[in-house]
């Protein structure tokens, strides 16, 4: 009377034991996890075209103020923390030199469109902010156009000054 | 006493069937293992202007090894991402990702295909890695080699960025 009880269980450990060598057969997982890093350095790229301008000469009385011959366009890639902001300062090596004669920087002056660049004069001791960032990366075009006050008391002369620009992605 | 003994066989008759359900519902199962290597890839920080796409710094080896289908049964490895690639304060869209499959090893039947697939890394639908029908060769199984790139932008904030890629064996 006893004997089906043994058969079953029997049965049990051998239908068991085949269960487990099929799964075991299968071994491994069906699922995967693939971990992906990137790392984003701070980095600024900043292009000017062209790269040089000039004023023609003009009468101060018709023409007291002078435009360059060209604007200029200007694209800056910032890379920073998006806690962090960029700058953009423009510093003027010096006053326009022609020999011994000199015309101040600071009578250059600038405009800007769109935001964030923005107008300024040229000063040769203090680099001056040319756009105002927000917080975070970001690539931006703009034009600066430039124009000189022009006065009788220049001396005749080929003037010239270089500008530093400076992007700055902390 | 003999109905007693009948119900007992009858009872031990039904175990039997039983157990012989389970067993068979083993063996006719389909399975996969599923392996990758390596289990991360990373991005270097490259310049956007120059280097408008990244690939990652190893290829991936996903390789499935399917026992267990039938001749005509479909099975897929897919993929998931967990989210956008994510920093502290900052994210990446995980879209940005993608890969381009190619085999490296292993095959399928005979008049059966297996595929690696090309794709774009998403974070609310799964996306085929490889594709195929009935059992891969035995051993290894199916090998493609993945190779990851990501899309670079001047728009991404500076900072470490990571998320999970979940890759899964399926069949319908």
């Amino acid at each position: 009377m006893k004997r089906p009880h043994s058969l079953v269980l029997g049965c049990g450990i051998v239908a068991l034991a085949i269960l487990f060598n099929g799964m075991a057969a299968f071994a491994g997982s069906t699922t995967a996890t693939l971990t992906i890093n990137a790392t984003v350095s701070s980095r600024a790229e900043l292009t000017l075209s062209p790269t040089s301008i000039t004023f023609p000469d003009a009468s101060p009385t018709s023409s007291p103020t002078v435009a360059a011959n060209s604007t200029v366009a200007v694209t800056a890639n910032v890379r920073t923390a998006s806690t962090s902001t960029a700058t953009l300062t423009a510093l003027a090596n010096g006053d326009l030199v022609s020999g011994s004669n000199t015309i101040p920087i600071s009578n250059v002056t600038w405009t800007a469109t769109p935001s964030p660049f923005i107008a300024g004069t040229m000063n040769k001791t203090t680099a001056q902010s040319a756009a105002t960032f927000s917080a975070g990366s970001g690539s931006y075009s703009g034009t600066y156009t430039f124009s000189m006050a022009n006065s009788w008391s220049y001396n005749t002369g080929s003037y010239s000054q270089t500008v530093t620009y400076t992007l700055t992605a902390p | 006493m003999r109905n007693r003994i009948k119900n007992r066989m009858t009872g031990a008759m039904l175990g039997i069937a039983l157990l012989g359900s389970v067993c068979s519902v083993s063996f006719a199962g389909i399975g996969g293992s599923l392996t990758i290597s390596p289990t991360s890839i990373s991005f270097a920080d490259a310049n956007p202007t120059t280097n408008p796409s990244i690939t990652a710094n190893s290829t991936v080896l996903i390789g499935i090894a399917v026992a267990g289908a039938s001749s005509t049964q479909a099975w897929s490895v897919h993929g998931m991402a967990n989210g956008d690639l994510n920093s502290a304060t900052s994210s990446i869209p995980i879209s940005n990702v993608s890969w381009t499959g190619v085999q490296s090893s292993g095959n399928c039947p005979s008049g059966h295909t297996c595929i690696c697939d090309n794709g774009t890394m998403s974070k609310t639908t799964p996306v085929n890695l490889i594709n195929g029908v009935a059992n891969t060769q035995t051993g290894p199984g199916f090998q493609c080699t993945a190779t990851f790139s990501m899309v670079n932008s001047w728009s991404y904030d500076s900072a470490s960025y990571t998320q999970s890629f979940v890759i899964t064996f399926t069949s319908p």
